[in-house]
């Protein structure tokens, strides 16, 4: 777990600020990065940490603004083995579950 | 409990270096009062902190904690209860990885650079102001500028922390190492050529130190990938930590 990340999340929340908190929870096949990595989203769509990079970290964004928005956590599953994502250049495949956790606000 | 105070328990657990997991509540199934999407628990030295969901969830989390601490891995975990199934997400919460680079010489600016790069905390100490100093490096999280053996009491080792052994002359390299062979460091590694090695060696073993003490000592240190310049050499030895950090050979 990175505290930097957790550090950065603190001070969001107290400057009543909120943020998602991306985690990935479940890979399967090539993704490319393992369980338990995380990304901060603030409102302003900024991120901190990267779980993967590219498209899946553009659509992990996107989705986490919605659940902001909504103010409930939510598992994204995002498949990197679409042929969107050959389309796009994507080099990985592979699928992962994303935990969207609203913080804060 | 909110989700702030829970946030600033567990940033005080990561940066008290205690072990800890962290559980999150990721998915309800079924009809499981008490407990709710987003919830969580913090386990650390064998206590709960967090809302206390319903009944045998806390018991079955605390049975899993050993193997996510000792695998350095999270785990998803489907727990059935009364009335359907909860599932958790549970995370190792342990403190960073932590380098101690022992002398501000040309490796040891290189080194702090490197491992900086690579996300690690960096902590350099030498003797000479000249050489401690954040001119010579602008990254490091601390610069200690004190006698090594001095300093290395002031500091907290625990199995997060590395630590690189690159000081100006075998005498300091022996008095670091004297000071954290029985330390529970991850890893220790020491510049030098065989001989010096040796040498520093023997004079531990004259002094009563043990045979498996020693094994652990990386000398030569880093992988040998023919590194010559002081950058090479940073990269070849912070290749060998991110071996035993991830890989704990």
């Amino acid at each position: 777990m990175n505290s930097e990340l957790i550090e950065e999340a603190v001070k969001l929340m107290e400057r009543g600020e909120p943020c998602v908190l991306a985690t990935i929870i479940q890979v399967k096949g090539s993704a490319p990065r393992e369980a338990g990595t995380q990304m901060l989203i603030t409102a302003g769509g900024q991120t901190l940490g990267t779980i993967g990079g590219g498209c899946a970290e553009a659509s992990i964004r996107q989705r986490a603004l919605l659940v902001l928005e909504k103010g409930e956590p939510e598992i994204y599953h995002l498949d990197l083995t679409a042929d969107t994502a050959a389309d796009e250049g994507m080099v990985c495949g592979g699928i992962m579950e994303v935990f969207l956790e609203p913080l804060g606000g | 409990m909110d989700k702030l105070s829970f946030f600033r328990h567990l940033l005080a657990a990561l940066e008290g270096q205690e072990a800890g997991v962290a559980a999150t509540v990721v998915k309800i199934e079924g009809d499981v009062p008490g407990v709710a999407p987003g919830d969580r628990y913090l386990w650390s030295t064998g206590r709960c902190y967090g809302s206390l969901g319903p009944a045998g969830l806390e018991a079955a989390v605390a049975e899993r904690t050993p193997e996510v601490l000792a695998g350095r891995r999270p785990l998803l975990e489907t727990i059935d209860l009364e009335g359907g199934s909860v599932t958790l997400f549970l995370e190792p919460a342990l403190p960073g990885p932590e380098i101690i680079v022992l002398g501000g010489g040309h490796v040891g600016q290189q080194v702090a650079a490197v491992a900086k790069l690579a996300g690690y905390r960096v902590t350099v100490i030498d003797d000479r102001p000249d050489f401690a100093n954040r001119a010579l490096f602008p990254t490091a999280d601390r610069i200690i500028c004190k006698n090594f053996t001095a300093a290395l009491q002031d500091i907290k080792i625990t199995p997060a922390t590395f630590i690189v052994i690159v000081t100006r002359g075998h005498r300091y390299d022996y008095e670091c190492l004297r000071a954290v062979i029985a330390s529970p460091a991850a890893y220790i590694g020491m510049i030098g050529s065989r001989r010096r090695v040796r040498g520093v060696k023997e004079r531990l073993v004259e002094e009563g130190v043990g045979e498996d003490l020693l094994e652990r000592i990386h000398a030569p240190i880093g992988l040998d990938i023919g590194a010559e310049t002081p950058t090479e050499i940073a990269v070849s030895i912070m290749a060998e930590i991110i071996r035993v950090y991830r890989c704990g050979a």
